[in-house]
């Protein structure tokens, strides 16, 4: 095992790979009750063919990712809540675009509940009957989300800078491409991309490392583990539509107040590893000093009333493709719309002389990635694998204090490009 | 311990967590709905700026300035009990460069928003109470826009008797017009001199310290007023039914049951036991028949408030399946009602409760939060009682709980066929 040293956090983080490729980190937390794990496969949405054993393309029906993880809990005979629910663990699983994850927390039995976690996830169970049956639940599922309006805004933005791209569909799929599941596209797929080589086991709380890892170990060893011929899952790279995107579109929908949505689309990939990261840290304190809680921006159009505390940014960077969004809820959105625009266009410029601005925002983030180290389901969830170099909270904290103003510049200059930003409006009915 | 008459210091120290957390809760009974709304509008008011630091982007910084501070204010109601919440987290300064001594700056800066608002001649600052009034009124207005926001809300409003129990807890939209500078000046002085106060303080602190930090805090002392806690209803013979139209993806159809089970007694363990085997897990009746065997519902759970004694049940559905749904939702309470309850579920519904209680002590504001309504309640419970209780209740004591829930009031969002 490898191990990483935090002294300023008091923290150590464990990590190995197995013999079949399973990587596998631990971080002991003194004094917690709860243990939490979380098991990861990269896999998710945006990844829309695999092979069969002839090494044949096939395309993936949108929602399968996701019809998977819900499928992989219900087995021949019994059910995985089932068996969690004999030590007390909560478990739950969620997909996203780029990746599945599987995770449970429990006060008790935690070498147990480890089992039953590789288990169901690595012994899938699929059958017609079950998987017509799971198609009523998804498509409520489905509805629900159709009738979210933050949900239908920020795919409405999606759409507009991914048209062409698997980010152009909800994570769920809809109605339509879920009836083309059947247990044999489970099946395929699964054998595709559940390989241990393309799955991290994170788990945190209060333990001995070397007595969860040797549970681990004997866990995998004792497993007939498809060593599949298949090419490592690729890093597809969804920006290659380039400047071809929407620059605005709006929705109707049965809502009081409208919402906005200004978004940009990353064009450049993201470097893998820590560069990666530093990338992303530099345009989280560039996204603050502009649209943050202590922006020039946020105090004049909240002064004048043209938006409220639903005034945020979000960056995402994930396996493929990045971008930014600002959002708000507003009556005036088409002035928040211009502000905005008009930030994302002069950003460079606006922080040219930002120094004690930046020094405040390092601050402000050094505390709140501390006080992130609290929970342990943000210390696990902020693992991004080879994203980000296997890097947690824990370097985030550690990595901001180096970040200069240069930095920031270089990288808010290579995200925001004007030929790439967009609008996505939701509007009351009528 | 007793800071001066009505307010009152709890302290958890802690090492477990790399923050300092600290809590100011202010508790009263009131009597209208208008102020429900006021106390919400107050809240918003004293978050967001105050004397020292006049504008949003000036508290935030100050923010920054203390490392990434968390702060907010919010409003909560306890039964017939409402709550205007002032939290703030610091980092530790063991984890800090440099000397810092962040546990009394949060401190003098809780002094300067809660001591120090923006009030001159008897009102509030017009121009940041205008600012304020409006955008609550937007957000007030907004929440309809979530549906299953929208559906508990109406369902309550047709469940409760009590007017102020009908409203939600941050107020309504119709109230904001009623009010202005003066009023919330008046209302924060009452709040300020006359509620309860409660402070908490989780982590890596000594007594000392945190008594020489709350110094910094000039509360007057202030007549010590016993509140009335829980609120309780007679149930109704006849069952209230609304339906509503939407033209919404997925209609929402919800229940609402009186639970008549005194919070301070020890049917309140089996009656938590009652609500995860009906609703409250993916191991429950409801999540089983409602969604596993029936494919009817992504979401069918229970939940209960027993400072009010109300059971709800939420689900999400195709307006072609509500009978059905209905119908299905009967059976598991009639099921319960009658014992018939799975030995080996019961035990892992309650191991699943005692895991989820004691995890919760992993998360630092449960401290501040158990703090409070030991506080309200007048009762301590140890966690050993707590776990020892939950442990001891049998098939026949959730039975009886099932019995005594009575259902008074069903709500349908209809998103299916237009009615002609």
């Amino acid at each position: 095992m490898k191990k990483i040293a935090y002294p300023q956090f008091k923290e150590t983080l464990f990590r190995t790979k197995l013999d079949n490729g399973l990587t596998v980190n631990l971080l002991p937390r003194t004094g917690f009750h709860k243990n939490y794990a979380i098991l990861t496969i990269n896999y998710g949405a945006i990844d829309t063919v695999y092979h069969d054993q002839q090494g044949k393309e096939h395309a993936i029906p949108a929602g399968t990712a996701h019809f998977l993880e819900h499928k992989l809990f219900e087995k021949e005979d019994h059910d995985a809540f089932d068996i969690f629910g004999d030590y007390g663990a909560d478990a739950n699983a969620f997909t996203s675009f780029t990746k599945t994850s599987f995770m449970f927390s429990t006060t008790s039995d935690l070498k147990k509940c480890l089992n039953v976690l590789l288990d169901f996830v690595q012994e899938p169970y699929f059958s017609e009957q079950t998987v017509e049956k799971e198609k009523g639940i998804i498509g409520e599922e489905i509805s629900m989300y159709d009738d979210d309006v933050d949900w239908q805004l920020f795919f409405g933005m999606l759409r507009n800078l991914y048209p062409q791209d698997p980010l152009n569909t909800d994570i769920a799929g809809t109605k339509e491409t879920i009836a083309q599941i059947n247990a044999q596209t489970l099946y395929d797929v699964y054998r595709e991309f559940y390989r241990p080589e393309n799955m991290d086991l994170f788990v945190v709380g209060g333990f001995d490392p070397a007595e969860v890892l040797e549970t681990i170990a004997s866990n995998q060893a004792g497993k007939e583990q498809h060593n599949s011929p298949q090419p490592p899952v690729q890093n597809n790279f969804l920006a290659a539509s380039g400047s071809k995107i929407e620059r605005l579109t709006s929705k109707k929908m049965n809502v009081t107040r409208p919402k906005s949505m200004v978004g940009v689309k990353g064009l450049q990939p993201v470097s893998p590893g820590k560069a990666g990261l530093k990338y992303k840290l530099s345009l989280e304190l560039g996204l603050y000093l502009l649209f943050g809680e202590s922006s020039q921006l946020f105090q004049e159009l909240y002064q004048a009333g043209i938006v409220d505390d639903s005034f945020s940014y979000e960056l995402e960077i994930e396996r493929g493709y990045h971008f930014a969004v600002v959002s708000a809820d507003t009556a005036h959105y088409q002035e928040m719309e211009q502000a905005v625009v008009k930030t994302f266009k002069h950003a460079a410029d606006l922080l040219q002389n930002a120094v004690k601005q930046l020094a405040l925002a390092k601050k402000e983030y050094l505390g709140q990635y501390i006080q992130a180290q609290n929970s342990l389901e943000s210390i696990a969830n902020s693992y991004e694998g080879n994203l980000f170099g296997q890097t947690t909270v824990l370097d985030q904290a550690a990595l901001i204090q180096e970040i200069s103003l240069a930095d920031v510049l270089a990288a808010i200059s290579q995200l925001c490009d004007p030929q790439v930003l967009s609008i996505y409006r939701i509007l009351p009915e009528g | 311990m007793k800071i001066s008459n009505g307010v009152d210091l709890t302290l958890k120290p802690t090492k477990k967590f790399k923050t300092n957390r600290i809590l100011v809760s202010f508790t009263t009974n009131i009597s209208t709905p208008q102020e429900i709304t006021a106390r919400t509008l107050l809240a918003d008011l004293l978050e967001s700026t105050c004397q020292k630091w006049p504008t949003q982007r000036d508290v935030a910084m100050k923010l920054s300035d203390l490392y990434g501070a968390s702060f907010g204010t919010s409003v909560s109601r306890y039964g017939q009990v409402y709550g205007i919440n002032f939290i703030i987290n610091v980092v530790n300064d063991n984890f800090l460069p440099g000397q810092t001594n962040l546990l009394q700056e949060a401190f003098a800066f809780l002094r300067e928003l809660i001591f120090a608002p923006q009030i001159k001649n008897g009102q509030f600052d017009s121009e940041i109470f205008g600012i304020q009034k409006s955008n609550l009124k937007d957000y007030l207005h907004s929440l309809t826009d979530n549906k299953q926001g929208k559906a508990l809300t109406k369902m309550n409003a047709l469940y409760f008797r009590d007017q102020l129990q009908q409203i939600p807890p941050v107020g309504q939209a119709d109230d904001v017009a009623s009010l202005d500078e003066f009023k919330l000046a008046e209302y924060y002085q009452k709040m300020l001199n006359e509620d309860q106060v409660q402070i908490v303080v989780s982590g890596d602190v000594t007594e000392t310290q945190v008594k020489e930090a709350v110094a910094e805090l000039p509360f007057a002392a202030r007549q010590v007023k016993p509140l009335t806690l829980l609120y309780s209803q007679q149930s109704e013979h006849e069952i209230r039914i609304r339906n509503e139209y939407e033209k919404v993806s997925q209609s929402k159809l919800n229940l609402a049951y009186n639970l008549p089970v005194e919070l301070n007694s020890a049917k309140r363990y089996a009656a938590m036991v009652f609500n995860e085997a009906f609703g409250g897990s993916a191991l429950s009746l409801l999540f089983q028949n409602v969604r596993e065997k029936n494919s009817l519902a992504y979401y069918a759970e229970s939940d209960l408030d027993l400072f009010r004694q109300e059971l709800w049940v939420q689900t999400g559905i195709q307006a072609q399946n509500k009978d059905q749904v209905l119908r299905l939702v009967n059976e598991q309470l009639k099921q319960l009602q009658a014992g018939q309850l799975d030995a080996g579920l019961l035990e892992k519904i309650k191991l699943g409760l005692i895991n989820s209680y004691i995890s919760r002590t992993d998360n630092q504001s449960t401290a501040l939060s158990r703090a409070l309504s030991s506080r309200l309640l007048g009762k301590e419970v140890s966690e050993s009682e707590w776990v020892a209780q939950v442990a001891a209740v049998q098939v026949a004591d959730v039975a009886q709980i099932a019995q005594g829930a009575d259902l008074q009031a069903v709500y349908f969002l209809s998103g299916g066929d237009e009615p002609a």
